[in-house]
Parts: C-alpha cells; structure tokens; sequence
C-alpha cells in the first residue's frame, strides 16, 4: 500500500488555477470611503503591475512561468501521504489522504507564494522588497525567495519577537535578508513611534506601516511590498497545492474525492488545496467541501453574508465577507492563524453558492484529534492543522459508521514544534472552549443593522 | 489614548496568536504606543478580570475603538500607503 505518493518534476502543473473566473455568481467588488470600487491605481505604489493584474484577473488558468517552476523543483511537486496508521485506529473504511506542505525550505506553504511573488518583482523590474513578520515564518519564506532570485530582501520584524525569537531571524540572515527590529529609524513611522515610545516593543501593525513606507517612499521606485496571505493573487499562487494532489490521486487509482477539509484563517491554506477541487464541483462533481473554523469565531458558520466596516468609527471601505459585525470581539484560542473578523471574499461567496459547507471546532475537541493523530501518524501538527484533523476523524466516523469507503483529502499546514506550550497547557487542564452565546452574537450583529447588505447574488444550484 | 501605569498582572505571561510566541501583559496594555492591543480582552479574560481593569482605565467607547477587528487588508495596505506618500517618508 502506497503511503506516500509522489509526481516527478515533469509531472508538475504548469498552470495555476483562478476561482474567479468560474464562481456561478459574480464577486462584489471592495468598496472605497465614496462608495466606489478600488481599482489596480489604488495598488500600484505597493505592488509590480502584473500582481496587480492578478489581483483582478478573471482569466482561468494562468501560466506558471518556467522560471517559477525551476525554483519550485527544489521541494515540489510536494508528496501526498495516505494516513493510513489513522485510518487503521479509527476502523474507518475511508482513504485518507493529506498534502505535506512542510517538505520546502523554509518548512511551509507560504514558499508557495513567496517564490512567484519575488519573481513577479524581479520581472517588474523591482531590485527590492518589503514585508513585515511577527515570529518571523513569512519573513523566512520571503527572504529565501529573494535569495533565490537574486533581489534584497528587508524584514520588519516587531521587537519583542526579534528579540525573543532570534532563529527566524537567522533563517532569514542565512538566505541574505535584511532583518531589523520594528519599530526602526528607517522610517517616518517608525521615528514617530520611537519618539513617544523609545523603549516600545513594537506591533505588527507599526511593522506593516513601516514595510508599506519603505517600499512607497523609494524614490529609485524599485522596492515594493510583499504580502503572504489574504489577497487573491496569493491564493491563486497556492492552487499548486490541490492542482498537484488531483494528479497523485489519480497516479494511486482514485477516481473521485468525496470530502476535502482544510482550516480556514487567511484563505491560502484552504484555498490553495480546496479551489481546484471547487471547480470540478462547479462543473458537476458531488465533492464535500469544509472549511473549518473554531467555535469561537464562527466566521463562516454562523454570520450573515453583509458589508462590514472594519472599524467601529465606520470610516473604512465597506468590504463584502461574511462577518460578526465590526464590535465582535473574538475569544481567545490557541490557534492563532484563524482568528480573523472577516473571511476572503472568494471564499465568502463560495459559501454563499454553497460550494463551500464551513464547519465550526471547539479548540478542545482540536487538540485531542491532534494528539490522536501524533499517536498514531507520529507528526504533531500546528494548532491550525489540528482543526482539519478534528473534521477529517469526523468524517471518518461516518464513513465507519455509513460503510461507505469515502476519500478524503486534507491539507497539512504545517507541525506544531513551534506550538508545544499550547499542547503543554491543553495536557495540563488550562484550556477552555469557548463557544459564542448566542446572544453575543445576536448583540453582535446589532451594530451592522443599518448597513447595506450585500446582495446575496447565487444561483442556487448548491 | 495612552494610559500606562503598572499592573500587578504585567508579568503574567500568554501566546500571542498573533505574534505566535508568549508575551508579557504589559505588552499587550501598552505595546502599540497609542492604546492597548485589540484583542487584550480576548486573551487575557481567562486569567483575570481584564474587562474591569479596562473599565477602570477606559470608557465604554475607547474600550469600544480599542477592541474593534481590524480592517480588511487590502484596505490597511492602501490606507497606509497613501499615508506613506503624503507624508513623504
């Protein structure tokens, strides 16, 4: 039996997949202050015009530029490993399979992205980027793909963690990135902090302001910003996850997936594994598609589609995603990835096709599954991951229970050697779930009452 | 905004789930320079009763403006940098 199935170079996908151009009912555009829509002028002191491009494509498939793909030969195609020593505990008649996202370099999917990112830059004609970090994983991914491609590379790291977490900054000194403490004396936002605040231990947002700056204020205009997640150029760079997991199923016999399970925080992680296996249900394919959520922030599962302020004075652009309302205040959970007020329009109107069938997890249920599967598959998995676990021994359960010999797919994001306090405080009894009341969230979603709902523009085939 | 001062919860100790590794209370109370954390309430309420520490330090509606999620990422990205640019660096 094949437990870990793998794809020559030859075999890599050559094109990403774009979402946009299949989803059934239209995307609402990101609203300004005035109401209209934010255009690629808006993005261009930021980003290289052919992000841009991306950014607002609607094209289907775009071509993976062979440049990109001989950087990615250093650890993809990625394998896709079959649990079986899980499906073995649970007597479940389901196939397991996972994507094992932490074979690259920097031991992440964020490569994914970092790579096509910095040699977009590099074909704009950029000599320099940008970006902000906290533990420093995104800094990492970044300046690994500046090393490679031969640009500078200058992370904003905020202080506590450069202080206290010096390895990813050597990470990132090793592939040649500049990495300083945020806030700095680089920048006008930086002085300004450091000003008021000389002993400040820096936030990401000072870092992000700082990254921004950096990259706007060149006056040679060859540095730009990088960002790791969110936006839609991101998520398209990461449909190799699932476009490459469809080819090794088929390579081991599997004609049809059944379920496919991801986390949803930022939407790359789920989206880059999930979104081509969207388009096969678009096209008529009986695929259950979960993203998962904790309990604690029911983003997906229980909040109405609407636009939303991202702040409670009202005077940011109006955004369509599914929301609590700008006055939720999220409780606390341990995996930090997901906890977000707002989903990825993508993915928000895949829900609203119904495409997309989000499911919520109590961070305890989480951290059991999790540590099922270290006893069982031996990897101890990232909090993030262990909410795709959870569901994935779910599903598992019914296929025992149905005696039916579902596959399902899931994507691993990454180990959790990183994360072992939060394993030591669920072992030791300190962790508590936290499920939004009901009438938390009834209050909560009293403060977006008055404004403009988002059509709920669907087509009603899911 | 500012309001610091010592607290005898500054040197409990919780993970970041944004920064992704423990931090002091004081960072949370003080770490932006101009008013707490967003999501002090949300990490801290399991160790003590950090909603009335606030109160005592904060009106309902600075409590409010602290607290709010943040705003989409696009839309900070192109805030930001329009201030950057007015600004001149």
């Amino acid at each position: 039996m094949a437990v870990k199935i793998l794809l020559n170079e030859d075999e890599i996908p050559r094109q990403w997949y774009n979402l946009a151009a299949d989803l059934p009912s239209p995307m609402q555009p990101p609203l300004g202050p005035d109401g209209n829509p934010v255009g690629p002028d808006d993005l261009a002191p930021v980003f290289p015009m052919n992000l841009i491009e991306q950014e607002v494509s609607q094209e289907r498939w775009i071509d993976i530029p062979e440049g990109i793909l001989e950087i990615l030969y250093r650890w993809r195609p990625s394998p896709l490993r079959r649990a079986v020593f899980l499906e073995k505990a649970l007597g479940t008649p389901a196939r397991i399979y996972y994507k094992d996202e932490g074979v690259s370099p920097p031991g992440s999917h964020k490569p994914n992205t970092a790579v096509a990112q910095a040699w977009y830059n590099k074909q704009f004609g950029i000599e320099r980027i940008t970006t902000e970090t906290g533990a420093g994983q995104w800094g990492s991914a970044l300046s690994f793909a500046c090393a490679i491609l031969g640009l500078k590379c200058k992370v904003y790291m905020v202080r506590i963690s450069f202080d206290q977490k010096p390895f990813r900054k050597l990470m990132m000194n090793v592939w040649g990135g500049e990495c300083i403490a945020s806030p700095s004396m680089n920048t006008q936002a930086g002085r300004d902090i450091l000003a008021k605040h000389p002993d400040t231990p820096g936030s990401l947002g000072i870092a992000i302001s700082e990254a921004i700056e950096d990259a706007v204020t060149d006056p040679t205009g060859k540095t730009r910003y990088s960002l790791g997640s969110v936006l839609n150029h991101v998520m398209l760079h990461q449909t190799i996850i699932g476009l490459e997991a469809k080819k090794q199923l088929a390579k081991v016999g599997e004609k049809k997936v059944d379920v496919v399970i991801g986390c949803a925080g930022g939407g790359s992680n789920f989206a880059g594994l999930s979104f081509p296996f969207v388009c096969d249900k678009i096209n008529g394919a009986e695929i259950e598609i979960i993203p998962v959520e904790p309990t604690s922030c029911p983003t997906l599962t229980r909040a109405p589609f609407a636009y939303d302020h991202g702040d409670v004075a009202k005077m940011t652009p109006l955004l369509p995603m599914h929301t609590l309302g700008h006055e939720f205040v999220s409780p606390p959970i341990h995996a930090g990835g997901l906890r977000y007020h707002g989903m990825a329009p993508l993915v928000s109107q895949a829900v609203v096709e119904g495409l997309l069938v989000p499911r919520a997890m109590d961070q305890l249920h989480c951290y059991q599954s999790a540590l099922f599967w270290a006893k069982t598959e031996g990897y101890i998995p990232a909090p993030e991951t262990s909410h795709a676990i959870a569901a994935v021994i779910e599903e598992a359960k019914k296929a025992k229970e149905e005696g039916k010999e579902k596959v399902i797919l899931f994507n691993w994001s990454g180990h959790g050697l990183m994360d072992l306090s939060g394993y030591e405080s669920f072992m030791e009894g300190k962790l508590v779930d936290y499920p939004l009341p009901e009438e938390d969230l009834r209050a909560s979603l009293r403060s977006i009452a008055d404004l403009p709902k988002a059509p709920m523009v669907k087509t009603g085939k899911w | 905004m500012v309001k610091k001062g010592s607290s005898k919860y500054d040197d409990l100790t919780t993970r970041c789930p944004m920064l992704g590794h423990p931090v002091p209370f004081h960072y949370c109370r003080d770490s932006v320079g101009e008013m707490p954390c967003r999501k002090i309430l949300d990490c801290w309420h399991e160790r003590f009763d950090v909603h009335s520490y606030m109160k005592e330090l904060y009106s309902d509606e600075e409590i409010e403006q602290i607290v709010a999620p943040p705003k989409s990422k696009l839309m900070q990205i192109i805030e930001l940098a329009r201030k950057a640019r007015e600004t001149g660096g």
